[in-house]
């Protein structure tokens, strides 16, 4: 099959007309004495016909509208980007301000002179107090909270006596609700 | 303008980068028709050739400052569609569409023309060169329906492709070995039976 190589390529050159005189001369002396060569040249001849044959297909209607649809839909794209761009540039803008100006002013030592302020001064003093002050409460609740939790564990007799307190507890209330509901069903009819 | 009163594609491209998009539409009516065919023989499917040729149209559009006046505008147009074919062929590949199932044929295959006989032969040779199309790897492809349906030269295919006329050769030439090979194997007996019939 190697051997034939060469020339199948210039029977491709030679369906292109890219072979010259003396070339074409030597392939078709080839073709004439080798089977396989002349199946090849007639079967790419073949082909080369009918792929020469082939017309051009016509795309569907409408299709320019549809390139300027598409075309369109690209300019207004193009057209609104700076605006989203810049949209997206003030989000983040406002990001770092809210985040940056209260550590900036903390940093600084500058938000002393806020509290100085006649009004604004007496609402940030009023919101710092309530702050420090749910901050307080929240700091006691949770203290007791823990205390608590540690004795418990630390302490398994404290455990016992909470656990026989929170028994009797329910026990106690699952009677009082018992003896509510007896007198009621004495009243229902048979 | 030329002789003719219409305008040549460079003044055409020139409007479009002014700003004019109707200069555009009468490229697009012009071209619309050797760039769906490219776009259809690479991709085998009437939607996804239409769909194809159209982002070609669209990308053209894009990049119309990049075109350079002094060559064919239907070259570099045919250009980008037979690159972003390549591309979506190459995609293609790896969504595991199955070859087993034939794509549906071009509609202007199967319609009715005023001579049903030739309609009918005409249809089976067009199936019959698409089925051989398809069975080729999209560079290769690309190759051949430029020679074939464009009858460019091995430089231009080069330059469109962007490789280099002995890789254009190279191509055309294992192309044709592996259609002559289904040829032979059978695979095209319709081919066959058209040309005998025409």
């Amino acid at each position: 099959m190697m051997a034939h190589d060469p020339y199948a390529l210039m029977i491709s050159l030679s369906l292109d007309g890219l072979l010259d005189a003396e070339e074409e001369e030597d392939l078709h002396r080839h073709v004439q004495n080798c089977p396989t060569c002349a199946g090849v040249w007639r079967d790419m001849s073949t082909l080369d016909r009918v792929l020469n044959s082939s017309g051009e297909l016509a795309p569907p209607p409408n299709f320019t509208l549809g390139v300027m649809a598409r075309i369109e839909s690209y300019e207004t794209q193009r057209r609104l980007s700076p605006w989203f761009a810049l949209f997206a540039v003030m989000i983040m803008l406002s990001a770092v301000v809210s985040v940056g100006a209260p550590i900036a002013l903390f940093v600084s030592g500058l938000y002393r002179r806020l509290f100085e302020l006649p009004f604004l001064g007496s609402w940030l003093s009023f919101g710092l107090h309530m702050v420090s002050l749910i901050q307080s409460s929240i700091r006691i609740a949770l203290g007791t909270v823990i205390d608590w939790l540690t004795l418990l564990t630390a302490d398994p007799a404290a455990l016992a006596v909470v656990i026989s307190a929170l028994v009797l507890a329910s026990t106690w209330i699952g009677l009082l609700e018992g003896m509510k509901a007896a007198p009621a069903r004495s009243r229902s009819p048979r | 303008m030329c002789r003719c009163g219409v305008s040549t594609d460079q003044e055409l491209v020139a409007r479009v980068l002014d700003g004019d998009r109707n200069a555009f539409a009468q490229l697009v009516e012009t071209y619309q028709r050797p760039v769906y065919n490219l776009t259809y023989r690479m991709l085998g499917d009437p939607r996804e050739a239409e769909d194809a040729a159209q982002e070609a149209f669209l990308r053209a559009y894009k990049h119309l400052e990049r075109y350079d006046p002094s060559r064919s505008f239907k070259t570099w147009l045919l250009s980008i569609a037979s690159n972003y074919c390549i591309d979506r062929l190459r995609k293609r590949r790896l969504t595991w569409l199955s070859i087993d199932e034939p794509l549906p044929p071009h509609p202007s295959l199967t319609s009715d023309a005023p001579d049903p006989e030739t309609s009918l032969i005409d249809s089976e040779r067009n199936r019959a060169v698409q089925e051989l199309l398809e069975s080729l790897a999209p560079d290769y492809r690309a190759a051949i329906v430029l020679r074939y349906w464009y009858d460019m030269s091995y430089a231009e295919i080069a330059e469109m492709l962007e490789t280099t006329e002995s890789a254009i050769k190279s191509r055309l030439f294992r192309a044709r070995q592996m259609l002559a090979q289904r040829v032979r194997a059978g695979d095209a007996s319709e081919l066959f039976m058209a040309m005998e019939s025409a």
